[in-house]
């Protein structure tokens, strides 16, 4: 092994659960987050030298977030019409779309929803920025990296999410209130 | 200030992402305006709220070894620019297989970063409502026979509380393969978790403190039993748990 490889073991290998809790949330079952991790850390191995110092966790996570973006992408591809394989890369685009709305359909008719639940049913644009946000505690800054969006984009995906939340998790019954 | 900017900023003041300026005068706004401090105070619930109720999920188990093996197997491809996609497993098949065979003896450093995190896992878990013990006593003889019958162990039970360390009670977990008899303490504000299980696998760093995530860990093996104290407390009160623990007649 050479220092190299060293040095991508001792940086990369230590956020491997962050990476795998992010491709979970992401892709939302264990199966597809094992294989999205694997083929993140195949990605990581191979660019690692454009890798220029920082935080390790969050371009490791950058790379995570694409790669279960894409995993969407294909498997909406999957369900529905086949399209060109050039159009998954640009697919990105509607699948992390935040102009949809932010209501919780799904779940509506339950009565108690689970934290996990409610975020779980969040569009991907916010269920993200929750999850770097508050379970890997990540800086805004961070964040703006991982998702590739401006900082202010970052903030108000936080408040609308956070307000979606705070809507749902106060219809739950007592003991909850917020 | 006025109640427009504090709902714009909120956020970012619950996150601690604004500056020291804006901090101190949203802060003074607060202390001055009932109805924007209620609508943050419901912020930092909700903000609470999700960081304690949402799952963390654990990497499964095998995974780690699987992307560190083949992450030092494939280490290097990247720098002669012959790097094709990698199909999983087939060509390391067979080394995985002795790999596994010398994994049951001893366990790889992978595995010990695994089994801790699986520890903290557990560890929060118990803190959220209603996990941390399935039966509440601080008598050890109630908590010591009810594992019998549960367990195929007899963990041994003392309250430490004369010395700071008094029993809480005690639960079943699931660690490392392993059924395990979890017994909790508290120290001060902090709780104690003690997990023990039967195993002869030599982990490594017996009588080692660690500390990940702010977590701190002290594995002790006895016997046949493994022992890994978890807690958010000090590396020292743990390691003056540890001993309190081990010689409970020595006051």
């Amino acid at each position: 092994m050479s220092a190299n490889d060293d040095q991508f073991n001792s940086l990369m290998l230590p956020h491997m659960a962050a990476a795998y809790n992010l491709a979970r949330w992401l892709t939302g079952n264990p199966d597809d987050a094992s294989d999205v991790v694997q083929e993140s850390y195949l990605r990581a191995i191979k660019f690692f030298s454009s890798y220029r110092g920082g935080a390790a966790r969050a371009w490791l996570l950058t790379i995570v977030r694409n790669t279960s973006l894409n995993w969407l992408v294909q498997k909406r591809n999957q369900r529905t019409v086949p399209l060109n394989a050039d159009d998954a890369e640009e697919g990105h685009q509607d699948i992390i779309d935040d102009k949809v709305d932010l209501e919780f359909d799904l779940i509506q008719k339950e009565a108690a929803a689970t934290m996990d639940q409610l975020i779980q049913a969040l569009p991907v644009a916010y269920r993200e920025v929750v999850i770097l946000r508050e379970i890997e505690e990540l800086s805004y800054k961070e964040i703006a990296e991982v998702i590739g969006m401006p900082i202010g984009t970052v903030m108000s995906r936080l408040a609308r999410a956070r307000k979606a939340l705070q809507g749902q998790w106060q219809k739950n019954p007592e003991g909850r209130g917020v | 200030m006025d109640c427009k900017i504090i709902d714009q900023l909120q956020h970012a003041f619950v996150d601690g992402e604004l500056d020291v300026v804006n901090a101190n005068a949203f802060a003074q706004h607060l202390a001055s305006c009932p109805a924007c401090a209620t609508k943050l105070e419901a912020l930092s619930s909700l903000k609470q709220q999700i960081k304690t109720q949402t799952t963390r999920h654990a990497v499964p188990l095998g995974l780690y070894d699987k992307i560190s093996r083949a992450a030092n197997n494939t280490a290097g491809m990247h720098s002669s620019k012959t790097w094709l996609p990698l199909k999983w497993g087939g060509a390391g098949a067979g080394v995985a297989l002795a790999a596994c065979l010398l994994f049951l003896m001893v366990m790889q450093p992978g595995q010990q970063y695994m089994l801790q995190q699986e520890l903290i896992t557990s560890h929060i878990r118990s803190m959220q409502d209603g996990h941390l013990t399935d039966v509440i006593s601080t008598d050890q003889h109630t908590v010591k026979p009810w594992f019998n019958g549960r367990l195929d162990i007899s963990p041994p039970v003392v309250n430490l509380a004369s010395t700071g360390f008094p029993l809480i009670g005690g639960r079943l977990d699931y660690i490392d393969h392993h059924n395990a008899a979890v017994l909790v303490y508290r120290h001060n504000a902090h709780i104690i978790n003690l997990f023990i299980w039967p195993s002869a696998s030599s982990y490594i760093g017996a009588g080692s403190t660690a500390a990940q995530q702010g977590y701190s860990m002290r594995h002790w093996a006895d016997k046949d039993l493994q022992f890994w104290a978890v807690s958010d407390v000090n590396p020292a009160a743990l390691t003056d748990f540890e001993s309190q623990y081990r010689n409970p007649t020595i006051k």
